[in-house]
């Protein structure tokens, strides 16, 4: 994993230090347009007549559906490309989660896919060319299969440059029909007999136009070459899938709307009716539109198939000589000639609705397995896999994504499936016999199973399991709950995984036990069951994290004696106090805090709560005599919180920079097997100085101390600002047992 | 590299010097360098390699071209390194040169690109496919433009024409820079034989003052009625002449405008044309 992200820097060649630099030329419109010129080619002129021929009026219905995955799983795929922005697109995405056993099933099954879409759109070339000039259609087809290959091996790119101007032909002329047509509705052909097959066929008519939705998977494959692909790459991805969609269901409304169910199978319908609603313009207009998206989706899937090898190249999945490049015209020759021929006989052998399906279901396959990848690398939590664009409910939505293509596949053709099934099992074989010995690709799904799955399961194990007596308790001083909810939140957080108590101690102070008379036993009775019926009202947010709240009034003279007796009698692994302030009721003096660091044998902890809880940037100092405390508060709290979680390490100023790469070394050390953290060497000329520096960056410190150096650090870090301050004096010889 | 260190050299501007012709290296790399340690800038020195869109972008750290362009970098930096500049290298590998060029200014947040030229000869393809790059640059890249027709590397003394204010902060950039090592510089300003010369003489003067221009070289007022003649007279006895080009907008006619072309073709000593970028910087 440590290869897979960064892409922002430039990388530095093998010797002489010049910097290799890939320029990312593609900014948001760009990129829209790739998308959109990609999707809207030959599939929204070609397949009209042979989808509502098989669902009738309903088709609108199978691009609607067909829309929402390409939704679903385009948010995936803007979350995985943003994580790790590469060249390679869908194949790297899963081969760095799943392995390079499913990268290479991917790898192959993209090259077939896009193999059939080209065979797709060469054969809907010729259907349309075949209207205006009464060539057959499979010569024509090979014809302008040849041409491309041609042109490909040149390295030209003029089908490429000619991309926008198609786009924006085909868009004029979209509208033109879309404008026209819906003056001619007769929304009685639509509504009369709208679902006559059922939904099966609307599903299995979303597997049949799927093919329309492959092209923004080309931006994703793009993502090294867009600008601030954080941004622009979740916009350009949904963007272009939203517009393309809205744009299908219009024109399959028309074109339902427009004639009768059995007057519309045909693969030039969107002409036919053209030429109904404009006359000869009108048929002009589209026939020339639907021959040029056609040959510019072939050119682009032609072109694409031939940069997978280049990926998988670089794995060791496929052979060196592949990816020969040729000396002259400097474009890979051999994965060209190949993709040509094996395009070629495609556009021979099949049909145009097969090889529509056959397109669809590896493109389905790809983008399910992109929605997978999603899941697997954000639970993995590996440091590397940093996303600027988030998918929203995960993990509800990759979910949704991957079964909504998995649901398509299930209603394809048995040829279909056949077919991809010969494809994944070419695959596996091509990997055990070849490509398996020599790759050291691994994928990130072990530490998925460590993280997203083993341990959750292990925390969920040990909430259900934990005994009673083995519960950890954390002794928290409290005087009035409901405006303390900081550190009992805390503290729920820290023992709530292992089911454990929150002890809240409210020391009900007299002079001498012996001498409470009647009325003062009365007196403190009722301040007890006050003092339980305020710790119930926010008791319902601490179970939230597991933890049961437990209210303790001990009867002492002060409120030093109440909180030690209280934490040992329970044996709490954590003692958890106020900072100290005015003299008030609820808040230690500084003597108080003192004689706690000198005389308590349990963890301390002391809370500043100025800042927001829960934290959503914790900054944590461990220290060499802390006890190992820190470490495991922070990663708890951080891991309960979702929070961003730094450790950091106090350097006195000047450090050199080799000795700051050892600390930062040694932090990384302690932190052990702690998910997601980020570590920082902070210089500065005392350690009270370094804290407060961090406080301008975070919602909470979690500084470590020794014994006896409470107080001091106390004083010192007194004005933090609006950041919360954690002092955490661990106690000698008592391994704090945390889960984190 | 240290952090700290890395970000004091990024919090300097940038040169980006953008190398195309290996037979224009070394004088591009020693006015370059000469430049940076005038201007204390830091100097990256670039090479563009084109990748053919059949082919993945990241596939470009194989091509022999980048080897090729690593090796013309090395020298570029070994020259700059002789007169006294630390520069980096960096081969930028793009669909199209003039998308790398600007690319590259983006991702080194280079205050001035430095790049040279020669007009294409008649038919030749290579000529007309640089001079389009150009023309790319010149109008998408976010920064100011210095285009250098170098005759030779000697830059001992320059003559400045100044006809307004569009181009002078980038000018006076240069001519300062090229001052502290050494280049001696004479203003001019040619006016119409109608105006009234103590005024133009005086305009003159303030311009040079305002832009810190004033102590560096003497300053003369030229009359005539064509001003490339006049000039080009001029410069025939400097080794270099500093020219400014038209704003962007009045792109269509020729790269840098009819004057500073006629300029650039006609010198017989180096030609610095100078484009100030107005947006955003």
């Amino acid at each position: 994993m440590a290869d897979q992200v960064n892409t922002e820097n430039p990388e530095r060649a093998a010797g002489g230090g010049v910097q290799i630099e890939l320029a990312k030329g593609l900014g948001l419109f760009e990129a829209l347009a790739i998308g959109v010129g990609t999707m809207i080619g030959a599939g929204v002129f070609v397949l009209p007549g042979v989808i509502i021929g098989k669902t009738g009026p309903a088709a609108v219905l199978s691009f609607f559906f067909g829309g929402v995955i390409a939704l679903l799983t385009a948010m995936a795929a803007a979350e995985v490309a943003t994580g790790m922005p590469k060249s390679g697109g869908g194949y790297y995405f899963i081969s760095r989660a799943l392995g390079p056993l499913w990268g290479d099933i991917i790898g192959w099954g993209s090259w077939f896919g896009l193999i059939f879409a080209s065979a797709f759109y060469m054969v809907g070339f010729g259907e349309y060319l075949h209207t205006v000039t009464g060539i057959p259609t499979k010569v024509s087809a090979m014809a302008m299969t040849g041409l491309l290959v041609v042109l490909n091996l040149l390295g030209s790119n003029v089908a490429g440059k000619a991309q926008n101007l198609i786009v924006a032909v085909l868009l004029g002329v979209i509208v033109l029909f879309i404008g026209r047509g819906s003056f001619s509705l007769d929304t009685e052909l639509v509504t009369s007999d709208f679902m006559p097959f059922g939904w099966g066929s609307v599903v299995a008519g979303t597997a049949m136009i799927f093919v329309t939705y492959c092209g923004y998977g080309e931006i994703a494959s793009m993502a090294e070459e867009i600008k601030k692909p954080g941004r622009n790459l979740p916009k350009a991805l949904l963007g272009s899938v939203i517009f393309v969609t809205a744009l299908y269901c219009v024109i399959m409304f028309i074109c339902s709307a427009l004639r009768p169910r059995e007057g519309l199978q045909s693969a030039t319908v969107v002409a036919d009716l053209a030429g109904d609603l404009m006359g000869g313009f009108g048929r002009t207009a589209i026939l020339v539109g639907a021959i040029l998206a056609t040959v510019s989706s072939a050119n682009a899937s032609i072109m694409s198939a031939s940069r997978i090898s280049f990926a998988m190249g670089r794995d060791r999945l496929v052979w060196d000589w592949l990816n020969r490049v040729h000396p002259r015209f400097r474009v890979p020759d051999r994965a060209i000639w190949i993709t040509g021929a094996l395009t070629a006989g495609v556009v021979l052998l099949g049909d145009i609705e097969l090889l529509a399906e056959a397109a669809g279901l590896l493109h389905l396959l790809l983008y399910g397995l992109i929605s997978v990848a999603c899941i697997i690398l954000r639970g993995a939590k590996r440091e590397a896999y940093k996303p600027q664009f988030k998918t929203p409910l995960y993990p509800i939505v990759p979910l949704l994504g991957a079964a909504g293509c998995g649901l398509v596949i299930g209603f394809m053709s048995p040829m279909t499936l056949l077919m991809g099934i010969i494809i994944i099992a070419f695959a596996c074989g091509h990997y055990y016999l070849w490509g398996k010995r020599r790759t050291d690709l691994k994928g990130a799904w072990p530490y998925f199973l460590r993280h997203g799955m083993l341990e959750p399961a292990l925390d969920q194990v040990e909430r259900w399991g934990a005994e009673a007596d083995e519960r950890p308790t954390v002794a928290v001083a409290v005087a009035h709950p409901e405006r303390q909810r900081a550190r009992l939140r805390i503290a729920a957080a820290l023992v709530g995984p292992a089911r454990g108590r929150v002890l809240a101690v409210n020391v009900y102070r007299t002079e001498v036990w012996a001498s409470m008379e009647e009325k003062q036993l009365e007196e403190y009775y009722s301040v007890v069951q006050e003092r339980e019926a305020a710790l119930e009202e926010v008791a319902d947010s601490l179970r939230g994290y597991g933890a049961e709240a437990v209210s303790l009034v001990p009867v002492t003279a002060s409120l030093f004696y109440g909180l030690v007796t209280s934490a040992q009698a329970s044996h709490a692994a954590l003692a958890m106090v106020g900072w100290p302030g005015e003299q008030r009721a609820d808040q230690p003096a500084v003597d108080l805090v003192g004689s706690l660091d000198e005389h308590l044998r349990t963890h301390l902890l002391v809370l500043r709560e100025t800042g927001a809880v829960p934290a959503q940037r914790i900054v944590a100092f461990p220290r060499e005599n802390d006890g190992d405390l820190v470490i495991p508060v922070a990663a708890r709290l951080a891991n309960e919180w979702h929070a961003e979680l730094t450790f950091a390490a106090w350097v006195p100023s000047g450090t050199g920079a080799e000795a700051i790469i050892d600390v930062e070394e040694e932090l990384e050390r302690r932190a052990g097997d702690v998910a997601r953290y980020g570590v920082r060497a902070v210089e500065a000329a005392t350690y009270a100085d370094a804290i407060l520096s961090e406080a301008h960056l975070a919602d909470m410190i979690v500084a470590g101390c020794g014994m006896g150096e409470v107080s001091s650090l106390i004083d010192d870090v007194g004005d933090a600002g609006e950041c919360s301050v954690v002092v955490a004096r661990g106690a000698p010889g008592q391994p704090l047992r945390m889960r984190v | 590299m240290a952090v700290a260190e890395e970000q004091t050299r990024r919090e300097k501007p940038a040169i980006l010097l953008g190398i195309a012709n290996p037979a224009m290296v070394e004088p591009l790399a020693i006015l370059a360098a000469r430049l940076a340690k005038g201007a204390d800038h830091r100097l990256v020195v670039s090479h563009m390699v084109s990748i053919p869109p059949q082919m993945d972008l990241a596939a470009a750290r194989e091509l022999p071209e980048v080897s090729r362009a690593s090796a013309l970098l090395r020298y570029a930096v070994r020259v700059a390194s002789r007169r006294g500049v630390q520069a980096e290298a960096v081969v930028e590998a793009a669909r199209d040169p003039h998308q790398g060029l600007v690319s590259a200014v983006e991702s080194q947040d280079a205050r001035l690109l430095l790049v040279g030229y020669a007009k294409p000869d008649g038919e030749d393809p290579e000529g007309h496919r640089l001079e389009n790059v150009m023309r790319g640059v010149a109008e998408e890249a976010r920064c100011d433009l210095v285009v250098a027709k170098l005759q030779s590397d000697a830059f001992d003394s320059v003559y400045v024409p100044i006809a307004d204010e569009t181009n002078l902060p980038l000018t006076s950039l240069l001519v300062r820079s090229l001052a502290e090592t050494g280049t001696r510089a004479r203003f001019g300003r040619v006016a119409s034989p109608d105006v009234d010369r103590e005024e133009a003489s005086r305009e003159l003067k303030d311009l040079l003052r305002k832009y810190q221009l004033s102590g560096l070289g003497p300053a003369e007022l030229l009359v005539g009625k064509d001003p490339t003649t006049k000039i080009l007279e001029r410069a025939r006895a400097h080794h270099g002449l500093i020219v400014g080009a038209r704003p962007r907008a009045s792109l269509a006619s020729g790269l840098f405008g009819d004057r500073s072309e006629r300029l650039a073709d006609q010198a017989e000593c180096s030609v610095l044309v100078v484009r100030s970028h107005h947006r955003g910087r």
